[in-house]
């Protein structure tokens, strides 16, 4: 070691040791990121205005109050309201220790700026809740303040009474303009609505008869006999191939490739789709229509 | 009695074209499940989704996604009552009955987790109590794929969470047309109560009770399987979307008045259940491929039954 570091080595050395360091100062910001919430146990979070209507430029106290179950000396966590329709002259922090933890007032001096509401929002505290060990957001109520024109608080309640008024009548209209809305509503609700008919079948066209020794007729024989499932999808693949779709082809597949050439082969196909894959208890019914359709179908061929 | 066509109509009267993202809309509700909606700005990913709330006349919160956004604002918080001197719950916009979340992937992982854990557990924990979210619950969350400036990507195992991602793309030019000259006089107000949230529960007990045939299950298990081992694909989807395809088809075939799914029901939803579950690996990047075309190879792959 003494070799290593004499000389040209101590340089080194040094040059390493501030390379260290710097590697440290540089992982420094994240390791406080990573620990910036404290453990805190906040029992209150209070938000409070020592006056609650002001005239304009007016001043008057917001006092924020926190206490924590923990002897702190100060209280950096805590983020203080954003104000509107007021301004900020000043603040003033008090730490006031009490046997079961610590009492912070934080009390800001505001003035308001113009007639309406000086509104304030929560002040919050990020922390971690010792008893989850989960990071949390406690807040305070938000706060507004009435900024009157009156020069007195009683001329500011008159002017709240005639709000009130207003605000009475305004509710009023609006009940009545709802209570029509509503029947009109129900009105229109009541008028008899078209109705979608999904399942209904388009009349069946006059047809071209087919030529003998139809793989539908064969099919179709097929599954008159056994009736299965495995006749089924063989009926189905037919079917689909004459529709002019390859196998592994879906019904939208066959529709698509069969176009409007043949309404009635597609409502067949419709129909064997129940068939194979409608619930037990609608198989039975759509194994019969099925079989109507396909000997209306092949039928064209016999018929003519 | 009321249909879930209705608010399929009442969303198309609002919403001019776009009608993959009116039914996906629609059918994400009727199967109980959520919503990735990926598009450029102004194609109405927002309105259709506020459409949708005001249909069924549920609650509708939105939800701003920022990086400086915090679990707490979105799951609520403790506010210190001053009467009572003590801290009470305040339920954040996550308890609502449709929840649009905007840019989503512009929040960071701990915000979105927070939100995903809702979507899964329907319930949110505030300090110590844990409440259950509304009924019905839908997250629809959007997503703009081209700006990944200060995003933060959504792992798959939380991409997984959404039943449906669906790509919102340009109006055609003569919905485009018609988009101008309505909505240039006026705002769009969508149609509101079209049904209540209790057709919506109904509607979706309906769905769970649609047939569902072993081999359009099997069809909707082997196109799941396929996207496992498959060329340009790094991780398959999980056995999530499965179960995603089939209650998706049961809800397809419901809003189309059937009592029984068909494999076109899950052909025409694997798509969109399959997007965001598959990741894709570096040689669809060097080949220049697209990965929905990639989808589609996989899904003509599988034969139907």
């Amino acid at each position: 070691m003494r070799a290593a570091c004499s000389g040209v080595g101590w340089i080194r050395c040094a040059e390493r040791a501030a390379r260290v360091c710097a590697a440290l100062l540089a992982l420094a910001p994240l390791i406080v990121s990573a620990q910036a919430l404290p453990r805190l146990h906040i029992t209150a979070l209070g938000l409070h205005a020592d006056q609650s209507v002001v005239r304009p430029g007016e001043s008057f106290h917001v006092t924020v109050h926190v206490h924590v179950r923990e002897k702190r000396e100060r209280l950096d966590e805590l983020v203080l309201p954003a104000l509107t329709n007021a301004v900020d002259l000043g603040d003033e922090r008090k730490r006031v220790p009490a046997a079961d933890g610590t009492d912070f007032y934080e009390t800001l001096t505001v003035a308001a700026n113009t007639v309406g509401t000086a509104t304030f929002t929560p002040a919050y505290i990020d922390a971690i809740d010792p008893a989850t060990g989960r990071g949390m957001r406690y807040s305070s109520q938000p706060l507004s303040v009435r900024v009157a024109t009156g020069t007195t608080v009683h001329d500011a309640d008159s002017g709240a009474l005639m709000r009130l008024l207003r605000t009475a009548v305004l509710a009023i209209v609006t009940v009545l303009i709802v209570l029509a809305a509503a029947i009109v509503a129900i009105v229109r609700l009541r008028r008899p609505r078209p109705r979608p008919t999904p399942s209904s079948a388009p009349p069946l066209p006059a047809r071209a008869t087919r030529p003998a020794g139809d793989p539908v007729r064969a099919a179709l024989a097929l599954y008159r006999a056994r009736g299965d499932d495995a006749s089924l999808d063989a009926l189905r693949n037919v079917l689909f191939a004459r529709a002019g779709a390859g196998s592994g082809a879906t019904f939208a597949d066959a529709l698509r490739a069969l176009g409007s050439r043949d309404p009635q082969l597609a409502r067949v196909m419709a129909v064997a789709e129940r068939a194979r894959f409608g619930p037990v208890h609608e198989r039975a019914p759509a194994a019969r229509d099925l079989l109507v359709a396909l000997d209306a179908y092949v039928g064209g061929e016999t018929g003519a | 009695m009321i249909k879930p066509e209705a608010v399929r109509e009442a969303l198309s009267r609002t919403i001019v074209g776009q009608t993959e993202v009116v039914d996906a809309l629609v059918m994400a509700l009727l199967a109980d499940g959520h919503v990735l909606l990926e598009g450029m700005p102004g194609v109405a990913k927002t309105l259709a989704c506020r459409a949708l709330a005001a249909a069924v006349g549920g609650i509708f919160k939105r939800v701003q996604f920022t990086p400086d956004l915090l679990p707490s604002d979105i799951v609520g918080t403790r506010i210190f009552d001053q009467r009572s001197g003590e801290f009470v719950t305040v339920r954040g916009p996550l308890f609502a009955n449709i929840v649009l979340a905007d840019e989503i992937n512009r929040a960071p992982a701990k915000v979105q987790s927070a939100l995903l854990e809702g979507m899964q557990e329907r319930r949110a924990t505030i300090g110590p109590d844990t409440l259950a979210l509304p009924r019905p619950f839908a997250v629809l969350a959007t997503m703009n794929p081209f700006d990944a400036d200060g995003t933060y990507a959504l792992p798959l195992a939380q991409l997984d969470r959404f039943l449906l991602n669906v790509r919102v793309g340009y109006p055609s030019r003569e919905d485009e047309r018609t988009i101008v000259d309505r909505f240039s006089a006026a705002t769009a107000e969508p149609e509101r109560d079209v049904a209540t949230l209790a057709d919506v529960e109904r509607w979706q007990a309906d769905v769970r009770a649609v047939h569902l045939n072993e081999r359009v299950r099997d069809y909707a298990v082997d196109l799941v399987r396929a996207t496992r081992g498959a060329k340009y694909v790094a991780s398959g989807a999980s056995p999530r979307a499965a179960l995603a395809l089939t209650i998706l088809a049961r809800a397809r075939a419901y809003l189309d008045g059937r009592s029984f799914a068909v494999p076109d029901d899950v052909r025409e939803l694997a798509p969109g259940v399959l997007r965001h579950r598959v990741a894709f690996d570096y040689r669809l990047a060097i080949d220049g491929g697209d990965g929905d075309a990639v989808l589609a190879e996989i899904i003509a792959s599988v034969p139907a039954p």
